[in-house]
């Protein structure tokens, strides 16, 4: 790290009063150096009863920028957004930190900033859209903030948010703050609760020489928080050379990394105009105004188009459906992605950008050449090696230190529920099993678990919440509908592997069509295995339902009763041959090209070709495999000894 | 289950029949006792002395008993009928026979 510099003028505030030193002498009453939830709880009450913050001895560097060698200073000072007027100390930045964690900023005290701008998920919400402070939902998804700093690119100034509403950071952060669905608050109230609580004043004053707490110097603060909040320290960085030459290959990049590299800036067809760094511009991956992108003809939310603003390209009629991605910068990290956190994964996301744009007359000029025919769809038409080779260059663009960086984490000392970290999608789905477990009532539940897929779509925990319902729900509307958002939106996870035994017990068609999709189309072969494997099961199971069917009709109504009538009626209907020769195939298959894959009963491929032996040879209409051993009194025989009779070959013993 | 297997075979004596058995019992001599008593009049391939013997492995059976029926070309045709079934079974395959 660089040298420690600190602006803020030294011993001439009491902001040591929340130093980890001060705190710790005060209420760490075992001198292990932390506090555990006993002292924390006393710190609390020592303060009325609100949670503070604990600050470093000594103010964090927030100032020194350490650049890789591929970038250029005065290139980048020159992106540079800091006003003259604001300029960023470590004081003021410290301050920044904790207004942004603090929930004192929403009007019932449950939202901070941090809330929906969680530093694991590279300060965006995993959700799809963000909860205010009502437990509203937002309109849109709250975006992953980095490199805010430089954003004036190629002679651009561009605005904040996904509309550019704001015209600087610190007009900016004031919004979400008086947000009537975010965060509620007025600035006069603003002010004053802040002015009440006992570390305010003294962080104002080592950052503004006076405890005064006032609106200005609220969004000063934030802002500079923000514009400390820089990461240039990916692999990408690392692997750049000096000089900035992105185009040759790196040497630190995998082939497919530098053949996503190669396509992120010069585009599939070498022609610069379509590689996304023709909008995703580095080093800072962030973009010169908002663009149409082709999500839809006609937009339900307008973005830029909603602001009383001439178009910001002269050959656009208008400004619809126009908006300002954040930095691709561990945009790894931020699923999901764009303004309304409609594609769950990067992959959904590149296949839009492959085949999925849509011809608005706004579109982008990247889309725009490739002339459609009656409003058919545009891309870059991109094959699935050069998508998987574009997911892995944008990996590399992941800043593991950024994530993790003290100085941006949360300063609070927290007690009681407040310690508690927001639960992870992960976690809460656990949760609700656990409480569905303690009081099984479906009606209250199901939904609950739908919820949660909605609400948290980019995270494994959707699928869960999806496999869930598929088998708790078995032979149930609910479930047939989950199994169909599964196929829907969920094929490319690589959570289904795990999924497939558990889902292949319910052997409904809709678990049937989503395990042969995920044969056809899941990018991962984990996936593919496991989805052909259980596939075959779950065919079996159906045969030999429809074989009890077929032979007691009587049954009927209990079959009707247990499994639906959509099965039923299926069942009915199944063409076993054709089944088994389906079953065939899929054996195959895994013989084939999955035999490593983990299954209960041990690596797919012997299981496989055991499956196959059974269908080749030992099923009805089959010719008998040879017997050739001896019997029980040491004499040899054939079971073709016996051709020309009808054998009954019975397998017995005693034990 | 031997009643009923020991009167088939003395039943269809003259008719195009045979049962074979597979064995898979552990102690040979004892299964010769065994054979004895319970008057076992059909032929078995002893099968290892084990419950998972090449002859069981390769028919994949973990079941006992399990019953196959195969036709005179050496087609299997029937698996797991029982009882009653399985005599009509029977009887439908050596009708088939000239």
């Amino acid at each position: 790290m660089a040298a420690f510099v600190s602006l803020a003028p030294a011993a001439a505030d009491d902001s040591d009063r929340f130093s980890r030193a001060a705190l710790l002498a005060r209420f760490d009453a075992d001198k292990d150096g932390q506090l555990d939830e006993r002292e924390r709880r006393s710190l609390r009450e020592a303060f009325g009863g609100i949670d503070v913050p604990m600050l470093p001895d000594r103010a964090a560097d927030y100032t020194a920028t350490r650049l890789p060698v591929h970038v250029n200073r005065p290139a980048l000072d020159a992106a540079d957004n800091t006003p003259p007027d604001n300029p960023t100390s470590n004081a003021g930045a410290t301050l920044g930190r904790v207004l942004f964690y603090d929930t004192s900023l929403s009007r019932n005290h449950t939202i901070a900033c941090a809330s929906c701008h969680l530093q694991r998920a590279g300060f965006s919400d995993p959700r799809r859209f963000s909860v205010g402070f009502q437990g509203g939902q937002t309109k849109r998804n709250a975006m992953g903030l980095v490199n805010l700093r430089y954003s004036n690119i190629r002679s651009h100034r561009p605005g904040f948010f996904w509309d550019e509403r704001a015209a600087t950071l610190e007009d900016q952060v004031l919004m979400p703050i008086q947000d009537a669905g975010e965060m509620g608050m007025t600035l006069d109230d603003l002010e004053r609760r802040l002015a009440g609580l006992p570390y305010y004043p003294p962080l104002f004053e080592a950052a503004f020489r006076s405890p005064r707490v006032t609106r200005e110097r609220i969004s000063q603060a934030l802002a500079q928080f923000l514009r400390s909040m820089t990461s240039l320290h990916s692999r990408f960085d690392r692997a750049a050379p000096a000089g900035g030459d992105y185009a040759a290959d790196f040497n630190e990049f995998s082939e497919q990394e530098n053949l996503g590299k190669s396509l992120f800036i010069g585009g599939p067809d070498g022609t610069l105009e379509h590689g996304c760094a023709h909008c995703h511009v580095p080093p800072t991956f962030a973009m010169t105004r908002a663009m149409n992108n082709g999500l839809a003809l006609k937009y339900a939310d307008p973005g830029l188009g909603a602001l009383d603003r001439p178009p910001n390209d002269p050959f656009d009629p208008s400004n619809d459906g126009k908006f300002k991605a954040p930095s691709l910068r561990n945009v790894a990290l931020t699923a999901p992605y764009m303004h309304d956190g409609r594609f769950a994964t990067l992959e959904q996301v590149i296949d839009h950008y492959s085949d999925g744009v849509h011809p608005h007359e706004n579109l982008a000029l990247a889309f725009e050449d490739r002339d459609p025919a009656n409003g058919a769809k545009l891309g870059l038409r991109l094959t699935a090696k050069q998508k998987a080779a574009l997911i892995a260059f944008l990996h590399t663009l992941t800043d593991d230190t950024f994530v993790a960086d003290a100085r941006f984490a949360d300063p609070f000392v927290r007690a009681g529920d407040a310690a508690k970290q927001p639960p992870t999608a992960g976690e809460k789905y656990k949760s609700l099993v656990e409480e569905f477990a303690a009081d099984p009532q479906p009606a209250e539940f199901v939904p609950r678990f739908f919820q949660l897929a909605e609400e948290y779509a980019a995270d494994p925990a959707a699928v869960d919440a999806l496999v869930w319902i598929v088998t708790n729900r078995r032979y149930r509307p609910e479930s047939t509908r989950a199994a169909r958002m599964l196929e829907e939106r969920h094929l490319k996870s690589e959570r289904l592997a795990a999924a497939c035994p558990q889902l292949a017990r319910v052997v409904s068609p809709a678990v049937e069509r989503l395990l042969r999709t995920a044969t056809e189309k899941s990018p991962h072969t984990a996936v593919r295995a496991q989805a052909s494997f259980h596939l075959a099961a779950l065919l079996e199971e159906q045969s030999r339902l429809a074989g009890q069917l077929a032979k007691d009709p009587g049954t009927k109504p209990r079959v009707e009763q247990y499994y639906g009538k959509e099965l039923t009626q299926h069942l009915a209907v199944l063409d076993v041959k054709k089944v088994e020769s389906q079953r065939e195939q899929l054996y195959a298959q895994i013989a084939k090209s999955f035999r490593d894959a983990p299954t209960r009963d041990g690596p797919m491929g012997e299981l496989a070709d055991k499956a196959l032996f059974a269908i080749r040879h030992l099923s009805i209409g089959r010719q008998a495999p040879e017997i050739d051993a001896e019997d029980t009194d040491g004499v040899r025989f054939k079971l073709s000894d016996y051709r020309g009779k009808v054998v009954m070959l019975s397998f017995w013993g005693h034990w | 289950m031997y009643p009923h297997e020991r009167s088939l075979v003395n039943r269809l004596a003259n008719k195009p029949f045979v049962l074979l058995g597979v064995n898979s019992d552990a102690d040979r001599e004892k299964l010769k006792e065994t054979l004895a008593i319970e008057q076992i009049n059909w032929r078995s391939w002893w099968d290892d002395g084990s419950p998972n013997g090449p002859i069981q492995t390769q028919w994949q059976v973990t079941l006992r008993p399990t019953i196959h029926l195969i036709d005179a070309h050496g087609i299997i045709r029937y698996k797991n009928v029982q009882e009653a079934e399985l005599d009509e079974a029977i009887e439908a395959l050596i009708a088939e026979l000239p």
